[in-house]
């Protein structure tokens, strides 16, 4: 039987995080064997939910974010999840250059950007409770 | 040439904004990652430079500038609408593949010119 490789990381929801984030799950998804525009697609997929939850999960308190990746194939998929505000209308918050943060800092691209640059995108949330934001991204073998 | 190195807490890994006078304007080379993490720095410090030399446009060298998500596009939104409002211009030049990717996505290249 063979056995899927998987991997978790659990941080609080720090920015000073996003970078490490990003390069844990692009480190993790080198052993598919991916080209650099590849891992750069995973790493700015990543950086984009890692960031939502630091800025939108919990906006005033800092929480726990839980990033999970597993390989089956030649595919990964990734999870980011927190159990914070959540969101109460995820078709809305899909939307380009939709945003609640009042300053610049996030310009309403982010799940655009996601669904961009990985195959699947799924976004899960519970109002009060936390959102799961899982993403796909199948590496085609060289060759 | 001045170098503007901005300070965080942290440290672990911050940006770096070089300055260049030209004649119609001044090129901000940054190098680093452009994150959420590090907006809030990049648009302070650029803030700084736009209210320094009045009256130029800004060209942003992105050479060194090893990874951008949409915070970054947020950053550059921001402060190409301040120069427009004083009638000045915002471009970018040198993107690498993965921030070409992300300003693309956004629509960023049908108001900022790329040189």
């Amino acid at each position: 039987m063979e056995i899927k490789n998987t991997m978790e990381l659990k941080l609080p929801s720090l920015s000073v995080n996003e970078g490490f984030a990003r390069s844990v799950v692009g480190a993790f998804a080198t052993q598919l064997n991916p080209t650099l525009e590849e891992v750069a697609d995973i790493k700015t997929a990543v950086s984009e939910a890692v960031t939502n939850a630091i800025v939108h999960a919990y906006p005033k308190t800092v929480g726990e974010i839980v990033i999970s990746a597993s390989l089956d194939g030649q595919t990964l998929e990734v999870s980011i999840a927190d159990k914070g505000v959540g969101i109460h209308d995820i078709n809305q918050a899909r939307q380009p250059f939709f945003s609640t943060a009042g300053d610049e800092s996030r310009s309403g691209m982010g799940f655009t950007v996601m669904e961009t640059f990985m195959d699947k995108l799924t976004v899960t949330s519970i109002p009060g409770q936390g959102t799961v934001v899982k993403m796909a991204k199948t590496i085609q073998a060289l060759g | 040439m001045e170098e503007y190195v901005m300070d965080h807490p942290e440290r672990k890994y911050c940006m770096q904004i070089k300055v260049k006078q030209q004649d119609r304007g001044i090129i901000a080379c940054l190098s680093g990652e452009l994150d959420h993490h590090t907006a809030m720095q990049t648009r302070d410090t650029l803030d700084k430079l736009i209210s320094k030399y009045k009256d130029i446009d800004l060209v942003l060298d992105l050479k060194n500038l090893s990874f951008m998500d949409s915070s970054g596009i947020g950053v550059i939104i921001g402060r190409y609408k301040k120069l427009k409002n004083s009638g000045h211009n915002l471009y970018v030049t040198n993107p690498s593949r993965q921030i070409d990717k992300v300003m693309n996505v956004s629509g960023l290249y049908s108001i900022i010119k790329k040189l």
